[in-house]
């Protein structure tokens, strides 16, 4: 929620600031730690394009719900002359925007990623202590998602939690996770088309930076370039492309059998969301905009199509 | 699985109650009675959606009590095949969408299980039923993707047949479409 705040940071001088307040809502199709996100924002601050921090209520003691203020953003999602389905999926850049934007876009990425996973400003994360842990938490998240609030059992949803458990990767380099790093996700200034703000980090913690790159390779997020053939990840790139900037730009080498268990699991974390979750709160009328769930339970269909294609290609 | 109607009509109707309405001015008055009018036609669909099938076969059933009244009082031959075919259609009505929606549920559930536990002993025979699984989730997926193709998620929509020629109809649906 958009609001302006007439205060007096000083104690003397008045100031207006406009401000976006970030309450949990009665149910939500993520549950998330505002602390957390509060807190990447705070440790970002200096490092990367992200909305000012200002305060949190993590508990809930001065506002009805958990929450949080920061300082409101200027930029878009997509370009103003452009169309694209809800919340930014298949945004179409174009050519001239993406080229300006896909460096940022990597090295913000890089930049997540490299930051020290034990700075003293990030108290409310948790630290995997074992390889495979980072795997494992993640598979056991997004699947209790679905098992709690799946309409409908579906054969390929327990096939695929089934393969994860059975080849959870190592991880060589724990790192901080945005999780939801996306076209659609980053407002930009259309003129100079700069990345202004990075946005929607409430399911940032510490895993395997494998899941950050996996999930920005999510079909849904993406679309054919110009040509009709060339599939553009975000947008912005092809996949091999995507992959070898990453490498270029971070010096660290990606390990293709984690990214595509981590494709696996994106796809799976996808499902959750939109057929669980959000199927889930849509029924039981919980949110501000049913409508919308309902509608993405639609996007079930092409994931379950890319979950079933990527599984093909390992069993 | 597609998107319901029951389901979506009920998240239309409080985005419209809650959001759209309200927004529209007081001052547009064919606008404010059409949307009303909207909210209350909706609202009707989503009492009786789940109990329309079963207003047709009993509409059906009287309509074959009265035919087959009149059939003792006028021996017609046109009348008695179309009370014989009346019947034959209604027999095979006698599942409701509802019951075999719940049937299709709990099947899905059991077969959920026995992959897992079939994948879990990681045997030829686990490879076996996971690539059977994948061949008919892609075939499932494939259909609801062409249900569901208007919402433009799609990458490339031309790759996805209509969905016509997906669904299996049974011998007396086709012939019911024919008339």
């Amino acid at each position: 929620m958009l609001f302006t705040l007439h205060w007096a940071p000083d104690g003397h001088h008045i100031q207006s600031n406009k401000m976006v307040l970030r309450m949990d809502p009665a149910a939500a199709v993520t549950e998330t730690c505002r602390l957390r996100e509060f807190q990447l924002l705070q440790v970002f601050r200096n490092s990367l394009p992200v909305p000012e921090p200002y305060w949190v209520d993590p508990k809930a003691e001065y506002l009805p719900y958990p929450a949080l203020i920061y300082g409101f953003a200027e930029g878009v999602t997509k370009p103003s002359s452009t169309l694209s389905n809800v919340t930014g999926l298949g945004t179409n850049l174009g050519p001239a925007l993406r080229t300006e934007l896909a460096p940022s876009f990597i090295s913000h990425l890089v930049k997540i990623h490299g930051h020290n996973i034990f700075d003293p400003g990030l108290s409310a994360f948790d630290i995997p202590d074992n390889a495979r842990q980072a795997a494992l938490w993640a598979v056991n998240w997004w699947q209790r998602v679905w098992e709690e609030d799946c309409h409908q059992e579906l054969p390929l949803m327990r096939l695929a939690s089934s393969w994860m458990r059975m080849n959870l990767p190592a991880c060589e380099q724990l790192s901080i996770v945005h999780c939801d790093f996306r076209t659609g996700n980053f407002l930009f200034d259309e003129q100079s088309a700069t990345i202004t703000a990075w946005l929607d980090w409430e399911l940032g913690h510490i895993g395997d930076r494998h899941e950050d790159l996996a999930w920005s390779m999510s079909r849904a997020f993406g679309h054919y370039a110009e040509d009709g053939k060339t599939f553009l990840s975000c947008g912005l790139m092809p996949e091999p492309e995507f992959i070898a900037r990453y490498q270029q730009v971070s010096g660290v080498h990606i390990n293709l059998e984690t990214l595509h268990f981590y494709r696996i699991l994106s796809a799976y974390k996808a499902i959750a969301i939109v057929l669980g979750a959000g199927y889930r709160n849509a029924r039981n009328s919980k949110s501000h905009q049913d409508v919308l769930l309902v509608w993405l339970t639609g996007l079930a269909s092409p994931l379950l199509d890319e979950l079933a294609k990527l599984l093909s290609e390992v069993i | 699985m597609e998107i319901r109607v029951a389901l979506a009509i009920k998240a239309i109707l409080k985005a419209l109650d809650e959001v759209v309405l309200p927004a529209v001015s007081p001052d547009n008055k064919l606008a404010q009675e059409q949307g009303h009018l909207i909210v209350a036609l909706l609202g009707l669909i989503a009492q009786r959606d789940a109990m329309s099938y079963e207003y047709d076969v009993d509409e059906l059933r009287r309509l074959i009590g009265l035919a087959s009244d009149l059939q003792s009082l006028a021996d017609d031959p046109v009348l008695n095949a179309n009370i014989a075919a009346a019947e034959e259609v209604l027999l095979n009505a006698r599942i409701s969408p509802a019951r075999l929606i719940q049937t299709s549920c709990q099947l899905s559930s059991v077969l959920a299980d026995q992959i897992e536990v079939l994948v879990n002993t990681g045997t030829e025979l686990a490879c076996t039923a996971a690539k059977t699984v994948l061949a008919a989730s892609q075939e499932q997926a494939l259909r609801e993707r062409s249900w569901l193709i208007q919402q433009g998620w799609e990458s490339d929509p031309g790759q996805v047949p209509d969905i016509e020629k997906l669904i299996k109809f049974s011998k007396l649906a086709q012939a019911g479409s024919q008339l």
